[in-house]
This record gives C-alpha cells, structure tokens and sequence, in this order.
C-alpha cells in the first residue's frame, strides 16, 4: 500500500486549548468504502448492502453502520484542515459516542468538531474532541467524544 | 431480525450471545484503506518495529465496530436511534488474536418515557485480557 504523504508542521499539545473549533469537515461514506470498511471489520448484515433486504426494514432503504462514522471522525481527519499533522503516536484512551439517527450510503455528511477539554494525568496529554454528525437533511445522527492521549 | 427488543425480554445479568472474530493484518490493511488514516503503526511493519509495540497494532475503531455489530444484532432500531457507547481502550490487537465480545445486561431503566437497556460490554483476548471495557446502551419497547 502506499503510504500517504504527511504535510504540514506538527501540532503539539501545547498548541491546542480548549474551546478551540476546528473546521468543518465533509464526509461521504461512500458503498464502494462500505464494502471495504465492513470486509475489514467482517460484518455481514446485509441491512448495509443489500436493498431487497433493507427495503423490508423499519429503514426503509440501505443504511451505514451507526459506528462507521468513526471512519471520518479520525484525529487526522479533523486536523488535515488546519495544514497540520498529529505528531506520530497518537493512542486512543477514550470513546463515546451517542447515535441519535440514520445515514445513507452515498449520502455526504458534516462533521463539526471542537476541543471540549484538554488535560495531563499520570504524564500523559489527553485532550477531549466533540463532534457532531449531520446527515443531508441537517438531522444529527450522532455525537461522538474522542480522548486520544497526545504524544507530545 | 426483530427490529426493537422488548425490554421485558432482558434478564438483568444475562449475557447476550458473544462475537468471536480474529484479528489479520489483512483486515487491519483493508480497515485502514477504507478509513484512509494511514497511521503507520498499523501498516508498516518496519516502523511498527521500531515502536515500544514492537509490530502493527489493529486501529482501535477497527475492533470497537464489533461491539456496534452485537448491538445492531440484539437491539436493531434502538441502536440506531438513542443508542449511546462509552469505551476504554485497555489494551492493543495485534494480527492473529482472537477476539470475543460480549455484552451483558445490567441494568434495565425508563426514563422520560424511553425504556433503555443498559450493558457491560468487553472485548476479550486469547489470553483472556480485557482488550475494551465499557458501557452501551440501546432503547427498547
């Protein structure tokens, strides 16, 4: 696989504070990243990709995962807009995440995002990202909290 | 599949049907090309060897979509809508670990009308180490 090339400067913890907004991102989990987001996490419901099978449920059509929106509200997604990199090393320590509607496959969302807190414990950096998701219709369809631990 | 689970169905302590999948470093490469986030401590061997991990690690996403699909299984629509996931991430995936995930009920709740469904859930190694520990809810009729 070729590895993608990582511009920018190195956004570091100490550059990050809290309140700060960060560009609002577009995301479109497309049937062809589907296909391949399910392959890689090996589920098979065919609630994501079958139609005739879909169309029978209270969905009335295909739908994505509700957690597939981890795909776009990745750390380096939210930052690539600011010209920066995350410094390599990120780890993840925390999640949460509040379904609250339905996405389409093909369907492009908006992701808003904020750093909601930022803080040092045990010598380690974490820092709180909120975002909330928005289907075509404007209808948030989730809400997630990401504590990744910052490497430096 | 049964679209919204009755909450009367739910014993308080039952354990709801595991996942068991094994992690490959082909799924973590397939994962990681559909998320398009090429940290290389997922990807490059030679990198990841260098790291205190000393190999590729699974992107945490990756195996924490496996709770999402038991609870899409047990709960349907209630997932989709009022759905909530608090996780820790304890400990890294490597290629080839087995991973089992459970969920169990804990507590059984209505609250401003909503009938919620409240689970322990964990994700489990081979070697019977808590890979994710937390808490996912889901509405219920």
């Amino acid at each position: 696989m070729q590895m993608k090339e990582r511009e920018g400067k190195e956004i570091l913890f100490d550059d990050i504070f809290k309140g700060m907004e960060l560009p609002e991102i577009s995301y479109t989990v497309t049937t062809d990243i589907l296909r391949q987001y399910l392959e890689g996490i090996d589920d098979l419901n065919p609630l994501y990709l079958d139609e005739d099978y879909a169309r029978k449920s209270p969905f009335g059509s295909t739908v994505i995962p509700p957690i597939s929106i981890a795909i776009c509200i990745t750390v380096s997604n939210l930052i690539k807009p600011l010209g920066m990199k995350i410094p390599p090393g990120l780890l993840h320590a925390m999640q949460r995440y509040e379904f609250t509607g339905v996405a389409r496959p093909d369907e492009t969302l908006r992701i808003r995002s904020l750093i909601e807190d930022k803080f040092e414990k045990k010598g380690r950096k974490f820092v709180v990202i909120k975002s909330e998701v928005f289907n075509p219709k404007g209808d948030r369809i989730a809400t997630s909290w990401l504590t990744p631990i910052w490497p430096r | 599949m049964d679209w919204k689970r009755n909450l009367e169905e739910l014993s308080m302590g039952e354990e709801l049907p595991p996942l068991i999948k094994k992690m490959t470093q082909e799924k973590i490469t397939t994962y990681v090309s559909a998320a398009e986030d090429y940290n290389p401590i997922h990807v490059d061997v030679e990198f990841a060897k260098q790291t205190p991990f000393g190999g590729t690690i699974a992107p945490g996403y990756q195996y924490m979509a496996y709770i999402s699909e038991l609870m899409v299984r047990e709960f349907g629509e209630g997932w989709f809508f009022g759905g909530t996931l608090d996780l820790r991430l304890n400990r890294v995936v490597r290629p080839g670990d087995w991973l089992v995930t459970r969920a169990k009920v804990v507590e059984k709740k209505e609250e401003q009308g909503k009938r919620i469904a409240v689970c322990e859930v964990r994700i489990t190694n081979q070697n019977g180490e808590d890979v994710i520990v937390g808490t996912a809810t889901a509405r219920c009729r």
